[in-house]
């Protein structure tokens, strides 16, 4: 239940507002291909925003279900840019959110480094378990392609 | 679907439930039955279930089908504000509406 949720995350507030997060989409799968947003772009479907499985955030070491993004400042840090995001995924493009887009729908974010990806971060669900449809779709309409599919 | 590799979405994906599958096509088959529905987007969620979509204009109609079988729906009409969220068995009549506003 929503209300019931104690959260184990908490926001990490040395994530600025103006941050950029960037998350993989499944191409074609997750963009409506015959729906084009602006810049004559395929629109992002909700569907790109899940948080992953109980089981799989166990996996990762992690208490709960959450998103895996990256952090652009990290990214930046390191001297490298979105394309990072997609190295070894084919198929893939990248859209980005601003860490305010996924604040104002009650989420949060918190580092979460990686030997691989030291720019790994995680958008968690501060007042529930995890993303429900409205917050889905809700990230969708602010996301913006960073990396777009070929056209 | 049921074919998924593990991590087909590069998040840690689960291939979809069997289960989950024939429900899905229980539920499309009935509700087929006495409408022309459009033919949705299909999709795995990264938990083994099968999500169907349909789009109309603004209108964005969601139903998600569980890896523990529960049902749910979403629709949002983005220029109305218009926001409904329900679940199968209880809603069945406004799920069954809310499709034939959408997704014929």
């Amino acid at each position: 239940m929503p209300g019931d949720w104690a959260s184990p995350y908490s926001d990490d507030a040395t994530i600025e507002d103006d941050d950029v997060l960037y998350r993989r989409i499944k191409l074609p799968d997750w963009v409506r291909s015959n729906e084009l947003g602006s810049g004559g772009r395929p629109q992002i479907r909700s569907i790109a925003f899940q948080d992953f499985t109980d089981a799989m955030a166990s996996k990762w070491g992690l208490p709960a279900p959450a998103m895996s993004v990256g952090l652009g400042s990290v990214i930046t840090a390191n001297g490298r840019d979105a394309s990072v995001m997609i190295e070894h995924h084919e198929g893939y493009g990248v859209a980005s959110l601003r860490a305010r887009d996924v604040r104002q729908f009650d989420q949060g974010i918190q580092r979460y480094p990686t030997d691989s990806e030291p720019w790994h971060a995680i958008v968690f669900c501060l007042n529930r378990k995890s993303k429900n449809d409205p917050m889905k779709d809700r990230l969708a309409e602010r996301a913006v392609w960073v990396i777009p599919p070929p056209q | 679907m049921v074919k998924h590799p593990p991590d087909w979405d590069s998040y840690g994906g689960l291939p979809a439930n069997p289960d989950v599958g024939s429900v899905v096509n229980m539920f499309l088959t009935g509700v087929a039955r006495n409408t022309a529905l459009r033919e949705p987007m299909v999709d795995g969620l990264t938990d083994g279930g099968i999500q169907l979509e349909w789009y109309r204009a603004h209108r964005h109609l969601v139903v998600s089908f569980r890896p523990d079988l529960s049902i749910t729906a979403y629709l949002y009409d983005s220029e109305t504000g218009e926001e409904w969220a329900g679940s199968l068995p209880d809603d069945i009549a406004a799920v069954t509406a809310r499709i034939a506003q959408t997704a014929l």
